[in-house]
C-alpha cells in the first residue's frame, strides 16, 4: 500500500507528538531522533531535513521511517492524521519490545 | 426460467468488473515494488575507521523514483542517492554516525535494540587512533 504523502511538515507532527529527542548526525544530511521509553533510547528514526520542503518523501524514505517506528503504513498514517495517540503508540512499542 | 441467462450475464459482468479492479490494484502494487539486490561494502570512506569484514547491503530501486536506497536492515540504517555509490556513501555516513553516538553512550541508557546495534557495530568497526 502506497503512502498518500509524507512531507517535512508531517515529520514535525510525528516528532512533536511522540516527543522525539534529537540525536547525533554529524555526517548524515538528515536529522536523527530518538524515542525514549523508561528513560532509555529505544527507537532511532531518521527524519527529512527541511530542504525537502513541502514535497513528499521518496517511498524508500517513508518506509524507513515506518520501519524505525515499528508501524504499518496505516498506523503511520494514523499517527500523522491523529487517531493513533502517543499513549497508544507507547502501548504498541511496549508490546513489540516485550515480545 | 426466462431470466436465467440474463442473471448469468449480470453475474459474469460483475465478476469481470471485479477482476479488472483487482488487476489494476495489482498493477499499481507491482509498479511500486522496488527492484532489490545485494552488494558488499569493504570500507567506510573514513581513514579513522576500518571495517573488520565486508558487509552485505540491500539495494532498492523504486520504479518511477529518482533515488536509490541502500539498507542495512539489521541496524535499521539506510542511505539515499541518485546512484548506487551515492546511496552507499550515505549509508556509510549513517553507520558511522550511529557507531559514534552509541559508543559514546552509557550502556544503561540504551534500550534493547540500540544495545544490539552497538554489539553488531563493535564487531564490524574499529576506530583507528590517528597519529598527529
Amino acid at each position: 500500500m502506497k503512502w498518500r504523502n509524507f512531507s517535512h511538515k508531517d515529520s514535525l507532527k510525528v516528532i512533536g507528538k511522540l516527543s522525539l529527542e534529537p540525536g547525533q548526525a554529524k555526517r548524515s544530511p538528515h536529522p536523527i531522533y530518538w524515542y525514549y521509553l523508561d528513560g532509555k533510547k529505544q527507537l532511532r528514526v531518521t527524519m527529512p531535513n527541511q530542504h525537502g520542503g513541502a514535497g513528499s518523501l521518496s517511498t524508500g524514505f517513508i518506509k524507513s521511517i515506518q520501519d524505525s517506528l515499528k508501524l504499518t503504513t496505516r498506523q503511520l498514517e494514523d499517527l500523522v492524521d491523529c487517531p493513533l495517540t502517543a499513549e497508544n503508540f507507547e502501548i504498541l512499542i511496549r508490546t513489540i519490545l516485550e515480545s | 426460467m426466462m431470466n436465467g441467462p440474463l442473471v448469468t450475464i449480470a453475474a459474469l459482468s460483475a465478476t469481470v468488473e471485479s477482476l479488472v479492479n483487482q488487476t489494476d490494484l495489482l498493477r499499481t502494487e507491482a509498479r511500486m515494488r522496488p527492484v532489490k539486490w545485494t552488494t558488499q561494502i569493504y570500507d567506510l570512506g573514513d581513514d579513522a575507521y576500518t571495517l573488520r569484514e565486508p558487509v552485505l547491503v540491500l539495494i532498492e530501486e523504486y520504479p518511477e523514483e529518482v533515488n536509490i536506497v541502500a539498507r542495512l536492515p539489521e541496524l535499521e540504517l539506510f542511505g539515499e542517492g541518485k546512484t548506487v555509490s551515492e546511496a552507499l556513501l550515505a549509508l556509510k555516513h549513517s553507520m558511522l554516525d550511529l557507531y559514534d553516538e552509541l559508543v559514546a553512550e552509557d550502556i544503561g541508557a540504551l534500550g534493547y535494540l540500540p544495545q544490539s546495534w552497538l554489539r553488531i557495530l563493535n564487531r564490524l568497526i574499529s576506530k583507528i587512533e590517528l597519529s598527529q
